[in-house]
Order: structure tokens, then C-alpha cells, then sequence
């Protein structure tokens, strides 16, 4: 037999999800799937039975039924959220796991053998929690369906249900996460958490400290995910019984409607279509629109013949000038300098105050050395205003490599 | 023509979406009286309903508004999980007690439907009631106080039809 390709099996169970969901209540059901029923449902909903064993979904029997594969079962219902419910002592297992494998880990040595118990009990853990989860999901579910009582059953049926419901299930795991009670998983979890917290910072191992770290963050967040399951095993599930007592369709139809709140239409309220014609915001909008179109700066074109000759704003090309500095190293009179470089070689424009600053700015680089004698001064001259300013010699700074080694 | 008295507050009352309760409101006994007349106003000029019940007028658009309604009805009837499960009566209790700001903010956050709320991107609780209040569902008591008006009743009846459905699925499923 030619094993199906993941993506086929995930195809076929996404296509025909109903009949999933139908299969998997007759497997609740009879605990069994019957040759007969399974056929017939596969009949009813055009399915090709065949196809169910090749795709590892059923398993055949002996007597020639068959059953759901655990997997299947799981994954289904893990995604649609019905839940199975475990016995109490499918859940104190873990219990026992978590204890044994937390004795080993106190007494191994051998690195292989301790990556692989922190990396069971990390496993265990994680399943613990799943289980804990799905089960308080699933009673909750099952006490809200008794609340709302929507399939009206007789109050002496649902009062005898809640009670099965608290003995069996809602009392021992209540135990089970009694952090008071030494026999339980979260007494068991604290003392693993206080090893793990210990050994991921003393362990000599590099990669075992990192295990622990992380066995020690999951069993934080494990004990998170406990205390609020736990919370609503004491406000939710013990006091079934007191709150199964009263009924009411409203509160029923509200109920329900939690479940599915995208599945029902809600109240028709008004949905304003109008649109306001003023806004506070209104004034501001139409200014700047406004000063845009009023406020533009005029641009005149003057042209020569076929000539266009424009005057461009001048923009600092700071990268430009320094390369030019340095290619003149030394420079003498370093502002009479780059006056004449403004004025004939560069930008035929006039070395007005903004470009004497902006030109003033890059001899500061800490590769140039300024030299200057006080004595000597020079005037530079602009349209409204002449500065003193000093006669600066600019040349390549020596740096001092013997002394950066030492 | 002659318009009913107040008739702009009506308009505009409406047209933002408020209930008109027949308690607080005088515009509530002048709507009722020109039902009539209201009623043709808003669908020839809007397209709109004018929701009528024994204590509060309500307009009703086709296109509704419904994230809003849909928030509310999740939201009261957390209200309602939660009272019941204090094992009080919540219906009551929501339509004649005072409730404070804090007291409900924690009964929210506390249930076990408040995944529900999340999925909403329900966020704060007070900004939410504010848009409550806004629409008359609710009315601002001094003190950080406030109760619910007798408008909350829409949500209260929109339930009812819930378990309505879903017994008629179920009798469909028995047959």
C-alpha cells in the first residue's frame, strides 16, 4: 500500500470535516465504530471508506469493525475544542512520571543521560498542562449545558448529573491541584521548579543550564496556567450544584449566543450614513489647502534668446568641499582661500554669510590641524558686514601611531 | 405644515442613535403621539425604522450597526453569567441596581468569558461604557456610578430569541 501524502489526508479531513465530526461522535458513542454504521454514514455522505483506513484514520478490528485513531481523535477535537474527558487517574499519572523522572534527575551525572530526562520531564510537563486544560474546558462546558438546561432536562436528572460530574471529575482534580496537599502535581512542580532554578545557574554544563532554563520557564508558566485553572474549578465547577438550581431562558440565550457570538445577528441598530458637513478639524483643512494655492512662491523664468538661465538656491555639498579641502592641504588663509574658491572656481556665486559659516563648519574635522598666529588677523568682507577673523593655515593632522600603540 | 413640538430634538435624538426612554424623556409621549407621522418621516427620508416598544423609541437602519450591537449583547450577557453565578437574580439586578465603574470592570475581567471580550478588541472598559451612555443604555450616577436604562430590554429579548432558534434546531434534529 502507497502511503498518502500528508497534505491528501489534510485535504481530505478539511473537505469532509462533517463526516469527520460524525465519525468521531459514533466512535464516542459506541466506543466502537460498527461495520454497518460506518458504511451507511459513508454512503449517506458519498465518502469511500477505504480511503479511511489508507488514510490512517481508522484502524480495522478483529471482528471486522473498527476503531478511530487516537491521533485523529485528538487533533479533531483539539481544533474544534470538544474535548474528551480524562479519568482522574489518567490524570494522577502524571503524578507518577513527574515524580520518578524528578528522582533520576537529582542523581544523574552523565550529561546524555540528564539532556534526556530534563527534555522528558519538559514533555511531561507540557502534556500535564494540555490534559489539566482540556479537561477544565470540557467541564465547563458540560456545567454551562446543565446551567442553560437548553435540552430540558428533568431537574432530578440534571441535579444527578452535576453530581456525577463533581464526584468523578470536579473533586479529584480539584485535588490534584491542591498546591496545599503534598501529594499533588503542584507541590511535585514547585520542588522541580527549585531544582531547575538552582541548577540553571550552577550546572558546570553550558548546554545543560540552557535545559533548565527552560524546564524552569515552562514550569513558571505551567504553574500560571494551574492557579487559573484552579480558579475556575473553585468558582465555576464546585458550586455546580448550588447553581444549577435556578433556570432562565434568558440567561440560556445568552449563553448560547457566548458560544457562537458571530453566529447570530445581534440587534439591527442605526448605522449613520450621513456625513457631517462641518468638522472641527473643517477650518485647518481648508487653510492649508488655501495657503498652498494663495501663498506660492512666484517662479519667474527669465529667458535669453533659446537660453534658460536660472538662478538655483545654492545647497551646502559638504562632502564636495571637503574633498576639495583636503586635495589643497596645506591651505594658507584659510577664509581668503575659500573665498576666491566661491567666487571663481566653484560657484561663480559671492562668499555671502551663510556660505562663510557653512564653509567655517568643516574645519573642524579631526583630520585637519589649525594653525594660527593671534597676531594675525584678516578682514573678510561681506555686502552689510565685515568680520576680523584670524589668518588660519590648515594642513594634514599627523597622528601619533607610537603613542596610540602604547 | 405644522411639525410636532420639539421636533428638530427629535431628529437629531435619533439620528445619533439614542433611545428615547419613556421614563426620562418628554420627547418619548410627542414621538408617540405622532407615531404615525414619525414613522413615514424616517423611511421616506432615510430608509430608516422607528423601533416602537412600551418604554423606549429606537431607530433602526437595513445596513446595521453591527460590531457595536454585537459587543453590547457579549457584554451584557457576561453581566448576566456572572450576577447569576453570585447566584443572584441578574435581571434585576440589571434593570433596577446601581452599579459602580470598578466593581463591574472586575466582574468582566474575572469571567470566564472574557477570552470572548478579547476577541472583540474589546478593550477599555470605561470608554465602552461611555459609548453606552451616549446612546441612553445606560445613565451616569454621580459617584462613578451608573445603571442600566429599560432599553437594556432589547438585549434581554434578542436572548430569548437565541434559545428560540436553538430549540427549533434541536426539535429539527430530534424529528
Amino acid at each position: 500500500m502507497l502511503q498518502a501524502e500528508p497534505k491528501t489526508v489534510l485535504n481530505f479531513i478539511s473537505d469532509k470535516f462533517d463526516f469527520m465530526l460524525a465519525l468521531i461522535a459514533m466512535n464516542k458513542h459506541d466506543a466502537i465504530i460498527h461495520d454497518e454504521k460506518l458504511k451507511k454514514l459513508c454512503q449517506k455522505e458519498n465518502v469511500d471508506w477505504r480511503k479511511l483506513i489508507d488514510y490512517k484514520i481508522i484502524r480495522e478490528l478483529q471482528q471486522g469493525d473498527y476503531e478511530l485513531r487516537k491521533p485523529i481523535e485528538i487533533f479533531i477535537n483539539y481544533i474544534s475544542e470538544d474535548y474528551k474527558l480524562d479519568l482522574p487517574e489518567n490524570i494522577r499519572k502524571y503524578f507518577n512520571s513527574i515524580e520518578e523522572i524528578y528522582e533520576k534527575l537529582l542523581g544523574e551525572e552523565n550529561l546524555q543521560s540528564l539532556q534526556r530526562l530534563i527534555s522528558g520531564m519538559i514533555d511531561e510537563v507540557q502534556h500535564f498542562i494540555e490534559t489539566i486544560e482540556s479537561n477544565t474546558h470540557s467541564l465547563l462546558n458540560e456545567s454551562k449545558e446543565l446551567k442553560s438546561n437548553v435540552r430540558k432536562i428533568e431537574y432530578v436528572e440534571k441535579i444527578k448529573k452535576a453530581t456525577y460530574f463533581i464526584d468523578f471529575y470536579i473533586v479529584p482534580l480539584n485535588k490534584i491541584l491542591d498546591a496545599h496537599h503534598t501529594g499533588s502535581v503542584i507541590h511535585k512542580l514547585s520542588m522541580v521548579r527549585e531544582h531547575a532554578n538552582k541548577e540553571r545557574i550552577n550546572h558546570p554544563d553550558f548546554g545543560i543550564r540552557s535545559l533548565y532554563e527552560k524546564l524552569y520557564n515552562q514550569v513558571i508558566s505551567a504553574n500560571l496556567e494551574l492557579v487559573k485553572n484552579s480558579k475556575v474549578l473553585t468558582k465555576e465547577l464546585l458550586p455546580l450544584l448550588e447553581r444549577i438550581k435556578t433556570e432562565s431562558q434568558i440567561l440560556a440565550g445568552f449563553m448560547e449566543f457566548l458560544k457562537k457570538p458571530n453566529f447570530y445577528d445581534t440587534p439591527h441598530m442605526l448605522k449613520r450614513s450621513r456625513q457631517s458637513t462641518y468638522d472641527p478639524d473643517a477650518y485647518f483643512a481648508a487653510k492649508d489647502i488655501w495657503d498652498q494655492l494663495v501663498k506660492q512662491d512666484e517662479v519667474v523664468v527669465s529667458a535669453t534668446g533659446e537660453q534658460l538661465e536660472l538662478e538655483l538656491p545654492w545647497v551646502f555639498d559638504r562632502m564636495k568641499f571637503k574633498k576639495i579641502i583636503t586635495q589643497s592641504l596645506p591651505i594658507k588663509n584659510y577664509f581668503l582661500w575659500s573665498n576666491n574658491l566661491m567666487k571663481h572656481e566653484i560657484t561663480n556665486q559671492d562668499f555671502d554669510f551663510n556660505k562663510f559659516f557653512a564653509m567655517s563648519s568643516l574645519i573642524f574635522d579631526e583630520d585637519y590641524e589649525i594653525r594660527f598666529d593671534e597676531k594675525e588677523r584678516v578682514e573678510v568682507k561681506f555686502r552689510d558686514l565685515t568680520l576680523d577673523v584670524p589668518n588660519l593655515t590648515i594642513d594634514r593632522k599627523i597622528k601619533n601611531i607610537s603613542k596610540q600603540k602604547a | 405644515m405644522n411639525y410636532p413640538s420639539q421636533h428638530q430634538q427629535i431628529i437629531k435624538e435619533l439620528l445619533d442613535g439614542k433611545f428615547i426612554l419613556s421614563q426620562s424623556n418628554p420627547l418619548y409621549e410627542i414621538i408617540k403621539t405622532n407615531i404615525d407621522f414619525y414613522k413615514e418621516f424616517f423611511h421616506m427620508s432615510f430608509g430608516y425604522d422607528i423601533l416602537q416598544k412600551k418604554t423606549y423609541f429606537f431607530l433602526t437602519s437595513n445596513e446595521s450597526n453591527e460590531k457595536f450591537s454585537r459587543d453590547i449583547t457579549i457584554f451584557t450577557g457576561i453581566i448576566a453569567y456572572e450576577l447569576d453565578n453570585e447566584g443572584k437574580n441578574f435581571q434585576d439586578l440589571i434593570r433596577f441596581s446601581i452599579f459602580e465603574y470598578e466593581q463591574l470592570d472586575a466582574m468582566v475581567r474575572g469571567s470566564v468569558y472574557y477570552n470572548v471580550l478579547e476577541s472583540i478588541d474589546f478593550g477599555d472598559t470605561r470608554r465602552f461604557l461611555s459609548r453606552l451612555s451616549r446612546i441612553n443604555l445606560i445613565e451616569d450616577l454621580e459617584g462613578d456610578k451608573f445603571r442600566f436604562t429599560e432599553a437594556i430590554d432589547l438585549f434581554f429579548d434578542f436572548a430569548l430569541t437565541v434559545i428560540d432558534q436553538k430549540k427549533e434546531k434541536l426539535a429539527i434534529k430530534k424529528a
